[in-house]
Order: structure tokens, then C-alpha cells, then sequence
């Protein structure tokens, strides 16, 4: 497909201009694509406008150049990478989108670029235009790298690709597969990157309600409430050493300044609702936040626009996100940023399903983070078992 | 309506009585005598009116289904019931709290039991054999108190459980001293107990009739049995599961479960058949080879959208199962388990394991 195609080192300054190019609404793509996405209702029009920040200050050349260098002398890692490099064999990546750009979705598509591969998508029904206002304005500058991308799956091209980016559970993998398998979109003996994350967690020391706790109640709240909660970098779980009543208060004010500014497309869905009137009638702490609930009830942990906020040590942190496994993405803490190794050392054990994170850049990740603590671009250029 | 526990037996299996004036029935007592039902219906933003619909346009699907959980969070019993006859409680998983379901009326609930049984399978029948390890030396196991009814309502004395610390590997069922076979089950007070009945009926002196063996355990009480080696039972045997398989090892499908046992036993997979129930019941469905579970005529199953409990999803869509056990009249009727189920046009329903309430969370795929 590519008839000059593009080294490693050219990349990273071509896609940021591309995503440049689209930011500053190059033939007014930029523009159509927001109006639309915030009439159809698909995003209220304040979370695209802090999407859209948040990428332009994630994605620069730097960032990109130096997300490539730090697998640069990881042979495991890169394995694939020398191929992909002088145009000898472009590796064909279908991404199955499910979520809005900002999260993983953006990722994807720059790690399939950067990677050297061929990108296909199939876009989510929640954001079909702002993807496919990025990918046309990308197409320009990475004519041989955009194979295709159809909102149906059905509308693909039979690109039989060699890997296959997904959010679902590792269970839904031979589905998915099966599925793709019989439209042709993929070979036979394509590798699966399933993302299981669902949602992450906080913990919070006694100290931390010392200082200012303005500064960290709007903290919790974006992480909250930003995107409507539905990320899997949204803050569902807290376990903090103070009880949620003691906060509660602080939470509020916090909440009612960020809806004012952030109102929630919906007000409570009959979801919430339905918990919501549980909870009183059995007497259990719960607060309005937002479109969300805030409950002190563990048994709702993971429930759809519901936040539990526990009471517990940094044992109890760990405990859980043992419990909660694959389904959790990060766990923040409200530090400084040389803080947090020493936080980590100190409250939390060294186990896998933790990957510290400042609360404050929950829904602001760099171009870099690692969906399920595994690095796409590493894994598009790793050799891996063609079954996998 | 505040009515004596007799009444309520007699209302409650009233055939002539349809189902939706009886849910109504029971939904109007309900708000007046359980506390955090009527606190619960309080809170909803929509809900019907106390006294029920004016005409009988409205379904009884509209009737608030509390979350399962409240068996967990508070003391259900009806306000008027100082001491309960019994209590059951769940086997609860790991760190998980057990749900308490105190019972009024013990015979209700036995009533129930095996009227809805009787529903399916002819008990006069069937020789029940109960495999139950973990389960047996619990007290407060409903598990437990169905068979046993069950099991002594069998006047041939041929039904029981088997022994947990009794190794079955390579038994057979059919020639354990007391148990089946046809000449087994020639024994003096089943003789006795035939002759008697068919007496009773029709004044001869039939013959004594074969029963089929009815093997009841829990999922994977069964799959250990087999994987020990399972006992050997007659070709016309049936084996009955009886769900727990959240409790232990790893959760399998319905189908792979029956599959399994079908082939350790030697059965056909028709003859593994299974029971929906739990300690929040007193009421069961009843799986009879089908693949599928039907429910007697004052149990209602329905499949609810897991974004909105208050709606019913159209058969083939896969949901939260909800419960109407009108049976439940002193505890609580009306409530929304967490498993995931999907209804049949046919009006049965299909069992699919838990609910992952976290998938409806981040980005799937597949839920897009």
C-alpha cells in the first residue's frame, strides 16, 4: 500500500502534524465534526472542548519521539520494529473502537501509526465524527498507514490484519474473533489485545485531608465526574482513611461548581435512580454528584455511575485491587509528583494490578499511558505467538 | 389485608385466582407491612399507586423490585411476625455477607416447595437422592430444607441424602441396600405404602410400580462427585443440579455443565435436569431436561434492563433476572437478583451465571 513509505525517525513530526493540522480545523473538519458530535447528544460539547485541550497538550513531538525512544534499546519490545521500519513489511492493525478519542481510542490509532503499521478501524457509535475527522486529516500526511474505517463493521474493507486492538473482556476474545474471522477482517492468526480495564480507584492517606482540601475535592471531582464517569480512567472506587460523611461536604461543593460549568447531558439515569432509592431506604450514606451517586456501600463497587467511597488503610487499597484484578486501570494518589514512589513504597505493596498515578492526572493521561498496564506500542512491535 | 397465615395458603394456590390480582394482592401488603419495601417504592421517582392499578391494564411487571441485596442489609420479615418459624441463609461467597431470609409461615414455604415440584415431576414416582456436601450439615440451608421435605414426603422410605464421607466412586446407585432397583424398591413399607394408595383410589391391588432414581446436588458438589468417579445409576435416572456454582471453583456454563455430567454419568443430556432457587426464594423453576426453567403459576421470573431494573427486556435479550414470589408474601416478593438471564418466547427462561456489573462500565466492544 505504501509507495514511499515512511521511516520511524519521520513519524512522530508527521502525525503531530496531522493531529496539529486537525486541532487547528484544517478545512473546517474540526469544527463540523464538534457541532455534530455535541446536537447528536453523543458528547456534551464542555467534555470535547476538554478533550481537545488535553490532546493538544499530550500529543507533540516530544512526547512522541520520546515514547519511541524509550523502547528504542528494548529488543523484546521492538522486535517487530526493524521490519516495519525501512517499508519492507507493513503489519495491518484493526482497532475496534468502543469509547470517545481522549482515552484509549486516540491512542490507538497514534500507536498504530507510529508503529509503522496499517491502520484500520471500526469507530465507535458514541464518536463517529471527531474519529473520522482526526483519520482524514491524518490520511494526508500517512497516505500508505490509513487503510480504511467504517462505524460498521460490515462497511470494513477485508483487510485480513495481523492484530487487533479491543476493549473487552479476555472471555470475549474468541467471540470477537469469530466475528471479525467471518467478515474477513482478520487472519486467521491474528493476535488479540483485549483491554479488560473498566475503571480506577483512589487512595487517600489521613495527611491528605490536611492540606488543602479545596485542591482536593476539585481534584476528585474531575476525576469523577469528567466524561461523565464512563472512562476507564475515571475515578470509581475511594479508599480513603476518612469516612465519606466526613468529606461529603467538601465533595458537594466541589461537585456543584464543576456541574455548573460541566452540566451533566443527563440528570440521573433510572439506573441510578434505582440505587439511589435503595440506598435511602436501607439507610446508607449516599450523595448526589453530578449525573452520579457517591455511596459508602462496598457492594456496588464497578456500577455504572455509581462511586464508592470506603473507608480503609493502605492494606485495605491493596486488598481490593487485588480483588477487582484486570478490571482495574490505575490507582491515583494526591501527592506531589516526587511524592509518589514514596507513597507507594510506604502504603501500597508491590503488586500488579497497581500502577500509581497522580489523582490529578487522571483524565489528563500523557500520549504514553498504558491501558491495562501494557504499552500498545510495544506490543504492536513485539513478535508475538501469531495464536495469541 | 391482613390476613391469617391459612388464608394467605389458600389465596396464594388458589387456582381460579389469576396471577396479576394475587401480585397486586401481595404488593398492597407488602407496602403495608415491610418497612423498607414501602421506603424503597417511597424513594423511586415513579412508581404505581398503593392501592394498585384502577383496572387490570397494568401489568404486574410494574411492581418495584427491590435489589436481592436487602436480604443482606437488613432484617426482612413482616412487621407482624415476632419470631420466625425459620431462617434460611445463603452459602455466601468469599468475603461476601450472607443473605438472611426469615420465614413466618414454615409450612407455606414447605407448601410451596412441593406444589411447584409436583408442577413437573410426579413425586410418587421418583426415588430422591440428595448429594449435598456442604450444604447437608447446614441448618439453615433452604437447599437442605426443600430436599428434605421432599424427601419425607416419600412414604416408601427410599429417599435420602447420601452420605458426604460415603465414597460413590464406581457405586451403584440402583443396588445400595434400600435404594432402587425394582426389587429394591419391593421393600415391606413401600409395598405397603403402594397398596394403601392405590386402595385409597381406586380399590385394587395393583401392582407395585418401578420408580426412576432423582439424583439432586449442587453444580459443583456434582462435577467433584464425578470427578472422584461417579457412581453408577439406572439409564432412566435423572440427575438434577441445583445452581451454586458461583460458590466454588471456577463459574461454567450451563450447557458445559450438563454436558459434563450427561457424559460422567452415561445419561443423556436430557436426563440432567436443574432447579432455580436460593434462600431468598421460597419458591423454585424448574429446568426438566428442556435447557430451560418454567415456574409454577405464582412464581414470575422476568429479565430486566441492568441501566433501568424498573424495565422488562423483550425475550432474547440477556438481563437481570427478576423475581415475583407471591410465596414470599411475609418477607419480600418482589426483587432483582444479580443473575444474568434471558427469557424465551416460549415463556421459560435461561440461567447465564452471575451479572458483571462492571462491564456496563468503560469501553466494551462487545456491549457497543
Amino acid at each position: 500500500m505504501a509507495e514511499n513509505p515512511v521511516t520511524i525517525d519521520e513519524r512522530p513530526a508527521l502525525i503531530c502534524d496531522g493531529v496539529r493540522a486537525w486541532l487547528d480545523n484544517e478545512d473546517g473538519i474540526l469544527e463540523i465534526t464538534v457541532d455534530r458530535t455535541a446536537t447528536e447528544g453523543l458528547f456534551p460539547r464542555h467534555d470535547v472542548m476538554f478533550m481537545l485541550d488535553s490532546i493538544a497538550k499530550s500529543v507533540t513531538p516530544e512526547a512522541l519521539q520520546g515514547w519511541v525512544d524509550r523502547l528504542h534499546d528494548d529488543r523484546a519490545a521492538t522486535a517487530d520494529k526493524a521490519a516495519t521500519d525501512d517499508g519492507s513489511r507493513m503489519p495491518k492493525v484493526l482497532c475496534l473502537h468502543a469509547g470517545n478519542l481522549p482515552l484509549v481510542g486516540l491512542q490507538d490509532i497514534i500507536a498504530t501509526l507510529l508503529s509503522g503499521s496499517v491502520y484500520y478501524g471500526k469507530l465507535s457509535k458514541k464518536d463517529p465524527w471527531l474519529a473520522d475527522g482526526l483519520l482524514r486529516v491524518l490520511r494526508k500526511r500517512l497516505p500508505g498507514q490509513l487503510g480504511g474505517w467504517a462505524v460498521r463493521l460490515e462497511d470494513l474493507d477485508k483487510s485480513g490484519a495481523d492484530k487487533v486492538l479491543f476493549a473487552g473482556a479476555e472471555s470475549s476474545v474468541a467471540t470477537v474473533r469469530q466475528r471479525i474471522s467471518e467478515l474477513g477482517l482478520a487472519s486467521g492468526k491474528a493476535r488479540f489485545l483485549p483491554r479488560t480495564a473498566r475503571f480506577s480507584m483512589a487512595w487517600l492517606a489521613d495527611e491528605d485531608f490536611r492540606g488543602d482540601s479545596i485542591r482536593l475535592s476539585k481534584h476528585l471531582i474531575e476525576a469523577m465526574l469528567r466524561y461523565e464517569g464512563q472512562g476507564c480512567r475515571s475515578l470509581a472506587l475511594v479508599i480513603a482513611e476518612r469516612s465519606l460523611s466526613e468529606f461529603a461536604g467538601s465533595l458537594a461543593d466541589a461537585s456543584e461548581v464543576f456541574v455548573r460549568y460541566n452540566p451533566p447531558s443527563h440528570f440521573r439515569k433510572p439506573g441510578v435512580n434505582y440505587w439511589r432509592s435503595y440506598l435511602k431506604s436501607t439507610g446508607k450514606e449516599v450523595y448526589d454528584l453530578g449525573g452520579q451517586i457517591i455511596t459508602d456501600d462496598p457492594e456496588l463497587i464497578g456500577r455504572k455511575d455509581i462511586i464508592c467511597w470506603l473507608k480503609g488503610s493502605g492494606e485495605d487499597a491493596a486488598r481490593l485491587a487485588r480483588q477487582i484484578g484486570p478490571q482495574l486501570q490505575q490507582v491515583y494518589v494526591h501527592a506531589g509528583r516526587d511524592e509518589i514512589a514514596a507513597k507507594a513504597a510506604k502504603k501500597l505493596t508491590d503488586i500488579p494490578e497497581i500502577r500509581l498515578e497522580l489523582l490529578s492526572d487522571a483524565q489528563t493521561p500523557p500520549v504514553d499511558w498504558q491501558p491495562d498496564g501494557i504499552d500498545v506500542l510495544a506490543w504492536l512491535w513485539q513478535n508475538g505467538n501469531p495464536g495469541n | 389485608m391482613n390476613q391469617s397465615y391459612t388464608t394467605w395458603r389458600n389465596y396464594l394456590f388458589n387456582k381460579d385466582i389469576p396471577f396479576h390480582d394475587k401480585a397486586w394482592t401481595v404488593y398492597r401488603h407488602q407496602l403495608e407491612h415491610q418497612p423498607v419495601y414501602r421506603r424503597f417504592c417511597d424513594e423511586l421517582p415513579e412508581r404505581p399507586p398503593d392501592n394498585g392499578p384502577r383496572s387490570t391494564e397494568m401489568a404486574p411487571d410494574a411492581i418495584p423490585l427491590i435489589p436481592i441485596q436487602v436480604f443482606r442489609d437488613t432484617a426482612v420479615r413482616a412487621d407482624y411476625a415476632d419470631t420466625p418459624q425459620a431462617v434460611f441463609r445463603s452459602s455466601g461467597t468469599t468475603g461476601m455477607r450472607q443473605s438472611t431470609h426469615e420465614i413466618a409461615d414454615l409450612r407455606l414455604y414447605f407448601e410451596s416447595c412441593h406444589r411447584g415440584f409436583s408442577r413437573f415431576y410426579d413425586p410418587n414416582k421418583y426415588v430422591l437422592l440428595a448429594w449435598l456436601p456442604g450444604y447437608s450439615d447446614n441448618p439453615e440451608s433452604s437447599l437442605v430444607a426443600m430436599i428434605d421435605h421432599l424427601i419425607q414426603r416419600d412414604d416408601t422410605g427410599m429417599s435420602r441424602f447420601l452420605q458426604p464421607d460415603q465414597p460413590l466412586a464406581g457405586v451403584d446407585l440402583s443396588t445400595v441396600p434400600g435404594l432402587n432397583a425394582a426389587a429394591n424398591l419391593n421393600t415391606r413399607r413401600h409395598r405397603r405404602s403402594i397398596s394403601r394408595r392405590n386402595a385409597n383410589e381406586n380399590g385394587s391391588d395393583a401392582p407395585v410400580e418401578k420408580r426412576r432414581v432423582m439424583l439432586f446436588g449442587a453444580a459443583f458438589g456434582l462435577l467433584d462427585m464425578v470427578d472422584a468417579g461417579a457412581p453408577k445409576l439406572p439409564d432412566d435416572a435423572i440427575v438434577v443440579e441445583t445452581g451454586g456454582m458461583k460458590t466454588r471453583r471456577r463459574e461454567i456454563s450451563k450447557e458445559e455443565l450438563r454436558n459434563k455430567l450427561a457424559d460422567a454419568f452415561g445419561l443423556p443430556v436430557e436426563s440432567i435436569h436443574s432447579e432455580y432457587g436460593m434462600a431468598e426464594m421460597c419458591s423454585q423453576a424448574w429446568d426438566t431436561g428442556e435447557g430451560s426453567f418454567r415456574c409454577p403459576p405464582w412464581l414470575r421470573i422476568t429479565v430486566r434492563n441492568p441501566e433501568n431494573p424498573m424495565q422488562v427486556l423483550p425475550p432474547g435479550e440477556e438481563g437481570l433476572i427478576g423475581v415475583m414470589d407471591l410465596a414470599n408474601v411475609h418477607s419480600l416478593a418482589f426483587f432483582l437478583t444479580q443473575d444474568r438471564g434471558v427469557a424465551l418466547p416460549d415463556g421459560s427462561f435461561r440461567v447465564m451465571g452471575r451479572w458483571d456489573h462492571a462491564e456496563l462500565r468503560g469501553c466494551n466492544f462487545l456491549v457497543e
